[in-house]
């Protein structure tokens, strides 16, 4: 147990623009990551001859956001995969690691040897309270939505009992933001390209062009202290929060000992893990962590014979900036309580010791649900090739690791990646 | 022969509408679950009573003031002006539940204290198809 049947690499991966695009539905940006992702394979690939095994494709909720179900046979004949098989995967937010998950297994098993697996999600055909809405459909709905449960509510109660516990600040959330959009600027895919000082600074000029009271904000940190950084759920405020993004992404697996068939420097999945946990808060019986993630990350860790020290750059899923922190613990690179801390020291930055969303992360590169477990993993294949342009992790990163969550930690997979 | 109701969320929200607050207590190993539970979460039995929670008393173990609620939040008349309240009370038997927080101050969150004691105040409110009861806590 614990081990795959054989070894499974990805050769190549893509990802659409991410940002609003009301031009744009799902199977226009599902093409526009296909086709990034036939580009990246170095050696070319024969789509209808070279992938056997269909595609494996993230999707949260199309039905709710657009009105279509059954996406697999849309998003697969679209890009010359039929008839292999479609099949489609919701875990709510990591509906597309869910989908990564179980392409590995199809090849490990030796089903397939070379397979399609991408997540897509068109979010802003919705205003936002319909997004809130659709959204809501993730957490329970008697038990939570019902007494008024939102998604960023129930990141606040995570934060406020980290608050509570750890002594966690605003200021410490406040950094990840502040780090999440420095890496989105250095994205050309990303939604936000804007650092939040500038974002500040492009208010404060808009206010003395219409002749208001400038604000005498000193810094980011006294621009997201202030009423112009929002309460949304306290204590989460605005740009705490992930953005409401359409977007895609794609990858293409193959069984390892056919992998330098497509590429000379494919990526090795070392590593997979999934979990899950009850899923309403109060029957967790801890309010700080995620025990979906934490079974995740063991298995994960265990198969790849790695550990947390041994990852250069990470990808996590900083759906609410608390969860950056979170998931820095649950994933061993913090003890429980201390993430902050590395926050504040940089090492998470592009150049520190442990870089986290090198690519913006959900905050500032954007969070289309079901498409963002994939797009994760693109970055890591970047990254590990030495593709990831202005935002490379500087020294050849050798070893990289995926954590996307679904939900309010109902579900998790973790994935550790190696160059070969 | 027990005549008691099958453990259904249908029947636990009838119980709630009637404003008792109603988990499950397993036969075999006496664990205490809200939301009832048909098998038990620790041993797995199924042979599960019907227990009333209403009289408990709980301690506020998170919380969270929403500023921007669902659709069916803001036609309560909540918003950004007039926040709510929700959070995680555990019971002083052990079992936890989400409930809408009463006889707080949403819009002065420093002065809602994790640890503070609580004891249940059943929220109504008036809805097409009746009126609906709802869990909330307010302090002691």
């Amino acid at each position: 147990m614990g081990k795959l049947a054989r070894e499974v690499a990805i050769v190549g991966a893509g990802i659409s623009h991410f940002g609003a695009f009301p031009d744009k539905q799902n199977p226009d940006l599902w093409v526009e990551a296909f086709l990034d992702c036939i580009k990246s394979v170095d050696k070319g690939i024969d789509v209808r001859k070279d992938i056997d095994g269909g595609l494996y494709l993230g999707n949260f909720t199309a039905d709710l956001f657009t009105g279509q179900g059954h996406l697999g046979p849309i998003m697969a004949d679209l890009v010359g995969l039929t008839p292999k098989g479609a099949t489609r995967f919701e875990g709510a937010c990591a509906s597309s690691g869910l989908a990564f998950r179980h392409a590995v297994l199809a090849v490990a098993s030796g089903v397939a040897d070379v397979v399609c697996i991408g997540g897509v999600e068109k979010m802003t055909s919705l205003p936002t309270a319909g997004v809130t809405e659709a959204l809501a459909a993730a957490s329970d709905a008697v038990y939570e939505a019902r007494v008024g449960a939102t998604f960023p509510g129930l990141y606040a109660n995570v934060a406020s009992a980290h608050f509570h516990k750890y002594g966690t600040t605003s200021e410490d959330l406040f950094r990840v933001a502040i780090k999440n959009h420095e890496n989105g600027m250095l994205n050309p895919k990303a939604q936000m390209q804007q650092t939040i000082k500038d974002i500040m600074n492009s208010k404060i000029e808009k206010v003395k062009k219409s002749g208001g009271d400038v604000p005498a904000w000193k810094d980011e940190f006294d621009f997201l202290r202030s009423p112009s950084n929002v309460m949304v759920a306290y204590p989460l405020r605005l740009f705490d929060c992930s953005l409401i993004t359409d977007g895609a992404a794609c990858l293409f697996l193959a069984a390892k000992d056919i992998a330098k068939k497509f590429t000379d420097t494919p990526v090795l999945v070392a590593g997979t893990g999934q979990g899950n946990s009850s899923m309403a808060l109060h029957d967790r019986g801890e309010y700080t962590t995620f025990i979906a993630a934490r079974t995740a990350a063991e298995q994960a860790y265990k198969m790849s014979g790695l550990k947390p020290t041994d990852i250069k750059t990470a990808e996590v899923h900083d759906c609410f900036t608390i969860a950056e922190l979170v998931a820095m613990e649950d994933l061993g690179f913090a003890k429980p309580g201390k993430a902050a801390e590395l926050v504040k020291n940089g090492e998470t930055k592009i150049n520190g010791s442990i870089p986290i969303n090198t690519d913006g992360g959900l905050k500032a590169k954007g969070h289309p649900v079901g498409a963002t477990g994939a797009a994760q993993v693109v970055e890591i294949f970047k990254q590990l090739r030495g593709k990831a342009d202005k935002r490379q992790v500087k020294g050849n990163p050798e070893v990289g690791l995926a954590h996307n969550l679904g939900g309010s930690g109902g579900t998790c997979v973790v994935h550790v990646f190696k160059r070969i | 022969m027990s005549t008691q109701k099958p453990i259904l969320q249908e029947n636990y929200l009838a119980y709630l509408k009637e404003k008792k607050l109603m988990g499950s207590r397993c036969k075999a190993c006496g664990q205490t679950d809200l939301p009832p539970r048909p098998i038990c979460s620790k041993c797995l039995s199924s042979d599960v009573e019907w227990i009333d929670l209403t009289n408990q008393k709980g301690t506020l173990t998170t919380f969270s003031c929403v500023h921007v609620g669902t659709r069916k939040f803001e036609e309560r008349g909540y918003s950004a002006k007039n926040p709510y309240a929700f959070g995680v009370v555990t019971l002083d038997n052990g079992a936890a539940i989400t409930a809408l927080l009463q006889g707080v101050d949403p819009k002065k969150p420093e002065t809602i204290k994790i640890g503070m004691k609580m004891k249940l105040k059943f929220v109504e409110t008036q809805t097409p198809a009746g009126v609906q009861v709802d869990v909330g806590f307010e302090p002691l």
